[in-house]
């Protein structure tokens, strides 16, 4: 429903609906709003939780550098993000 | 900035373990409990540091999710300050000496006397003593005025004072009264008199008539010259007589002193007693009271004590008590005469004071043990005295 307003109004998805946004800097860096979770965490792999998605992120060393209930922040060495429905 | 904020509020690391433990960090940030440097170190382990102060809420919602929670390390200074919890010496000891120092510094520990010039420092500080400010007097309850007029009424050289209270140390500055100088009233009939007798040598005669010229003998209160002055046309006119008399006068004195003399002798025996005086109480460091020595010096010596500069209200004063024994001795004779010598003349300045001595005759007697030095002396001095003129009424 959010993502149909989102399309219709040409507005950004986390503005309407609370959905997800992922900022991606410097390849190193991953700062993800409006998460619903932590699903899995290990210096390999982190799963979040995006409502209707999972974002899942793999990679080397990576770190938690920062949570609150809105946003996580991510670093390490990040080889592949993916978005499971 | 946040680590000096976390070691103010305290940090702690523990360790959550259970299945899934990415669950209780869900459950952490759901109740906004921030966390770092969060480590897994096994499927169902993780480690992390949070605030010390949300340790107690953290604990209690990871065991309420079905996680065991182990403290793993603390730190902080909450935690540091919890160690003397139970140390209540320790805890309450630096309040007493804070609160002990805050009292104490409404006290006089110090007192500084400046502007004084002839009257000694300990003449002063010995009138604010009597007037109730010495060491270890309420600062505030010093009053100006009282304090001065005490002090003012028992030193009738002090013209003024005034004692500035700053901390524990009072400044106590004091200024003298100058002497007035002798105004001579002109206006008034004088004559000048002898003030002592002798032969008159030279006389510089300023107002009035000489009566007596240079080589004539004048005894104690005679008129030289006078203010009455004759005239043919007025009768007789009264002025204020002046005038320098320098006249050769001669004295006789003598001085005595007995040859023999009872001298000290220490034995070498010493006792020393110790007391502490804390502001104006005295605690004695010792028990017995009592000396049991007949002939005894005593010698005291106070050294107040202070932490670099500043000076504390406490002193120690030590009591050297030295034996001795009397022992009966003979004055050697040149020294007697040496000692009455200086004595007597001494004693003949003061007596003429700005005069001139001319010639000096000693001459020494001994009799029954007693050395006697009479000095004859010549001496030239200013005799000249101005005494009011008695005007006959007629």
């Amino acid at each position: 429903m959010a993502k149909k307003a989102a399309d219709i109004f040409d507005l950004p998805g986390e503005a309407i609906g609370g959905l997800p946004s992922l900022e991606i800097s410097g390849l190193g860096r991953i700062r993800i709003e409006n998460h619903k979770g932590l699903l899995t965490y290990s210096e390999e792999l982190v799963e979040v939780s995006g409502g209707k998605a999972v974002i899942k992120i793999s990679g080397s060393s990576l770190d938690i550098r920062a949570m609150t209930a809105d946003l996580l922040i991510i670093s390490g060495e990040i080889f592949k993000i993916e978005f499971i429905y | 900035m946040q680590k000096g904020f976390s070691i103010i509020t305290g940090i702690v690391r523990i360790r959550i373990t259970g299945r899934k433990p990415e669950r209780a960090l869900n459950r952490l940030t759901e109740e906004d409990i921030k966390f770092g440097k969060l480590k897994k170190l096994s499927e169902n382990t993780i480690e992390l540091t949070i605030n010390g102060m949300k340790y107690p809420a953290a604990e209690a919602l990871c065991r309420s999710a079905g996680f065991e929670v182990t403290l793993i390390s603390k730190s902080g200074i909450p935690f540091f300050l919890r160690r003397f919890k139970k140390r209540y010496v320790l805890f309450f000891a630096p309040i007493i000496c804070v609160a002990a120092a805050f009292y104490l510094s409404f006290f006089i520990w110090e007192l500084e006397v400046s502007g004084n010039e002839t009257i000694s420092k300990g003449e002063i500080l010995a009138a604010l003593e009597e007037a109730g400010v010495g060491i270890g007097t309420f600062g505030m309850g010093i009053d100006q005025e009282i304090t001065r007029s005490l002090v003012l009424s028992d030193i009738n050289k002090l013209s003024w004072l005034t004692v500035n209270v700053s901390g524990c140390r009072a400044r106590v500055i004091v200024r003298e009264r100058i002497d007035r100088p002798e105004i001579i009233d002109e206006g008034l009939p004088s004559e000048v008199r002898s003030g002592k007798t002798g032969i008159i040598e030279k006389m510089n005669v300023y107002m009035g008539k000489a009566l007596v010229e240079a080589g004539d003998t004048v005894v104690l209160g005679q008129t030289i010259i006078t203010g009455a002055l004759d005239s043919r046309s007025s009768g007789t006119r009264h002025v204020h007589a002046m005038g320098d008399v320098y006249a050769r006068t001669w004295y006789e004195i003598s001085a005595s002193m007995p040859l023999e003399y009872t001298a000290k002798r220490y034995t070498g025996k010493n006792i020393e007693k110790k007391s502490l005086i804390i502001g104006n109480i005295r605690l004695n460091l010792y028990f017995n009271a009592g000396i049991s020595m007949v002939n005894y010096d005593k010698i005291t010596t106070t050294q107040r004590m202070k932490i670099g500069g500043f000076l504390l209200p406490v002193s120690v004063e030590k009591s050297v008590y030295r034996e001795y024994e009397e022992i009966p001795c003979m004055t050697d004779a040149a020294y007697a005469e040496a000692a009455l010598k200086k004595r007597l003349l001494a004693r003949l300045n003061e007596i003429i004071a700005d005069g001139e001595l001319r010639m000096t005759r000693y001459e020494v007697t001994k009799e029954n043990g007693i050395f006697t030095l009479t000095l004859s002396a010549e001496c030239l001095e200013q005799i000249g005295v101005v005494s009011p003129l008695q005007i006959p009424t007629s």
